[in-house]
């Protein structure tokens, strides 16, 4: 044994490299805002029947197409369904979709990727391809190729969202394990007689998360687009149900007498958007090791 | 038992190079082309030669990092390169490879304290008790005390890394050491240090050392015989004191001469290598030293030199040595 006159001590201390983080991610305005606004919809997701005054397919034909007023925060429509009370309940929706589809493409992703990345040759050659030509497409006209196939209906929808938001997730996910696999640290745990899956999971993997996340928070609100341009295409979300772009696109008729119908999903789908995309850039600013100070 | 722990025989190690609109092999980088070299059980092996020269790509071969294309490495008389995956994990038990740059080789995110455990708990060594204490018996062999266990690696200096990083590669109690340029990322001071712990480790442990640097000062140092690598070829071979006070090779007397002296006054003779190393992709032929070497021939451009035993396992590849 080494001689213990030299034992180089050291405080126990746990890491503070989360708090840190914490810090700098709650300096930036724009990751608060956009994190109210995430949490806003959670928060409406959840409690959409205590917050919603009415169903969201409850119709009072007498009160059709009324301006916003205290009874109808956001107004009504032609059949006198109230609008806040569908576009709190449509929050659901863009949830479901920014969970469910985002999840399943990032796994999609996830594992093409890391097979691409870490065994290389003929497995990247031939996921590539297939990541390229998926990435060749507008994701909107792929989508409906796909519900075209699968006809219409929300959980159609959210496996197109899957299907054309992959290859985003594939193509960051093999640049990570690219990089990461020639670490002098993945020669290490090869060396130490590790399994390939030990190395691409607790080794390779938890390395380049950063990324990743930053990816999935700036990819979530363009599934919600697509997701309700499909609705507003009547692909997606069918009656009553009630889905933003839908709500949107059954107040086009009305959009000269009634614009309220149209305007306050509209708004949502701006606010969440914009609310997602602030939080996803203020994230990859804090989560880049170069900018700390 | 054999006294040789390695025997490597005619190893060879090319790297294909990539060309043309569909990616095939338009030539290769003959990063390592056909050594011989034996270690015996216990000893310091040191390597040396410039960059380029095959050296760490030796040490990783052997390990079957990357993957050779001819030879024979014989450890403990079992030829590794001819053992599949599953064969090959008992032997990672015996062989372990400490790093050039120590803020490399440990993953960032696992505390010390995990690095230590995944590696014993991959080889089954022990349940979650004995794991622990031994990831504390690790971390004092190297001076190190169990505050590190909950740390991460960005919260230490480059030689208390090191430190991690052999210990690391002691948690499976290994025979032999690969130590791929271990102190070169360090300051001076710290690279004392290191040499120092690994020299008490060695004896403590038995270890046997391939000690693969450039700093020929280090390698004087530890090393019990030396090996000088040029251009994918081991050019002399022989024990520490018989090659640096008699160098055959001219390579070999290049090298020596370069070394610095801390008197300034001392008159000796620098011979200059002029110009860069080959390329390996295309070696000179015959001595492939011979356009850099001050004492170049007719015959040198033309036949290769053998290797010539001196005696006393002086080996040197040179037509006038």
């Amino acid at each position: 044994m080494a001689d213990n006159n030299y034992l180089i001590d050291i405080q126990d201390k746990p890491s503070s490299s989360f708090s840190d983080f914490r810090k700098r991610l709650l300096r930036s305005k724009g990751a608060v805002f956009g994190a109210s606004i995430i949490i806003l919809l959670i928060v409406c997701a959840i409690l959409a029947p205590l917050i919603a005054p009415y169903g969201y397919d409850e119709m009072n034909l007498p009160e059709g197409l009324q301006a916003p007023s205290q009874k109808h925060l956001f107004g009504t429509d032609e059949l006198g369904r109230d609008i806040f009370s569908r576009v709190v309940f449509g929050s659901r929706i863009s949830l479901q979709i920014a969970t469910i589809a985002v999840g399943v493409s990032l796994i999609i992703g996830l594992v093409l990727g890391a097979l691409a990345g870490y065994y290389g040759g003929i497995v990247d050659f031939g996921i590539c391809a297939l990541t390229d030509t998926a990435w060749a497409f507008p994701m909107t006209l792929l989508a409906i190729a796909f519900i075209a196939a699968l006809g219409p209906g929300l959980v159609n929808v959210m496996i197109a969202v899957a299907l054309v938001s992959w290859a985003g997730y594939a193509r960051l996910v093999r640049g990570q394990f690219l990089s990461l696999r020639e670490q002098e640290f993945v020669e290490a745990a090869r060396v130490l007689g590790m399994s390939d899956m030990r190395i691409i999971f607790r080794h390779i993997l938890p390395n380049s998360l950063a990324p990743i996340i930053v990816l999935t928070t700036l990819e979530v609100p363009k599934a919600i687009i697509v997701e309700s341009s499909l609705s507003f295409l009547g692909l997606g979300a069918q009656p009553p149900t009630p889905s933003w772009g839908s709500i949107i696109s059954s107040g086009r008729s009305f959009i000269d007498t009634a614009p309220w119908i149209s305007f306050f999903p509209g708004l949502m789908i701006m606010l969440v958007v914009l609310g997602f995309n602030l939080f996803g850039d203020a994230l990859r600013d804090a989560l880049d090791p170069r900018l700390k100070d | 038992m054999d006294s040789n722990i390695l025997e490597i025989k005619n190893l060879k190690v090319y790297f294909p190079v990539k060309g043309g609109l569909l990616p095939k092999a338009v030539g290769f980088v003959k990063a390592v082309d056909g050594i011989d070299l034996t270690i015996k059980r216990g000893e310091t092996l040191g390597l040396v030669g410039e960059s380029g020269c095959g050296k760490s790509t030796t040490g990783r071969a052997i390990l079957r990092l990357i993957e050779p294309n001819e030879g024979n490495v014989l450890f403990e008389g079992i030829d590794i390169l001819k053992l599949n995956k599953i064969g090959l994990k008992p032997l990672r038990k015996k062989m372990q490879l400490i790093f050039q740059d120590p803020y490399a080789s440990l993953n960032p995110r696992m505390t010390v304290g995990d690095a230590l455990n995944e590696v014993l708990y991959v080889h089954k060594l022990g349940n979650q008790n004995e794991r622990k204490k031994r990831t504390i018996e690790l971390l004092e062999m190297v001076g190190l005390t169990k505050g590190y266990l909950s740390r991460y690696p960005h919260e230490f200096s480059g030689g208390q890394r090191q430190r991690v990083v052999i210990a690391r590669a002691l948690a499976v109690n290994p025979k032999l050491i690969i130590c791929d340029e271990p102190v070169s990322a360090l300051d001076v001071s710290i690279q004392a240090q290191i040499i120092n712990l690994m020299e008490e480790l060695q004896k403590d442990l038995k270890l046997t050392y391939l000690f693969i640097a450039h700093d020929l000062s280090v390698v004087k140092h530890i090393s019990d015989r030396v090996a000088v690598m040029y251009l994918g070829r081991i050019v002399e071979a022989a024990g520490k004191e018989e090659l640096f006070d008699n160098p055959r090779h001219p390579y070999t007397q290049a090298l020596l001469s370069a070394i610095p002296v801390s008197n300034p006054d001392s008159k000796r003779q620098r011979i200059i290598l002029e110009g860069d190393m080959p390329s390996p992709v295309n070696p000179p032929g015959g001595c492939r030293f011979h356009t850099r070497c001050h004492r170049a021939k007719d015959i040198c451009s033309k036949s290769e030199p053998e290797t010539k035993m001196l005696g006393g396992g002086h080996t040197v590849a040179c037509h006038f040595a």
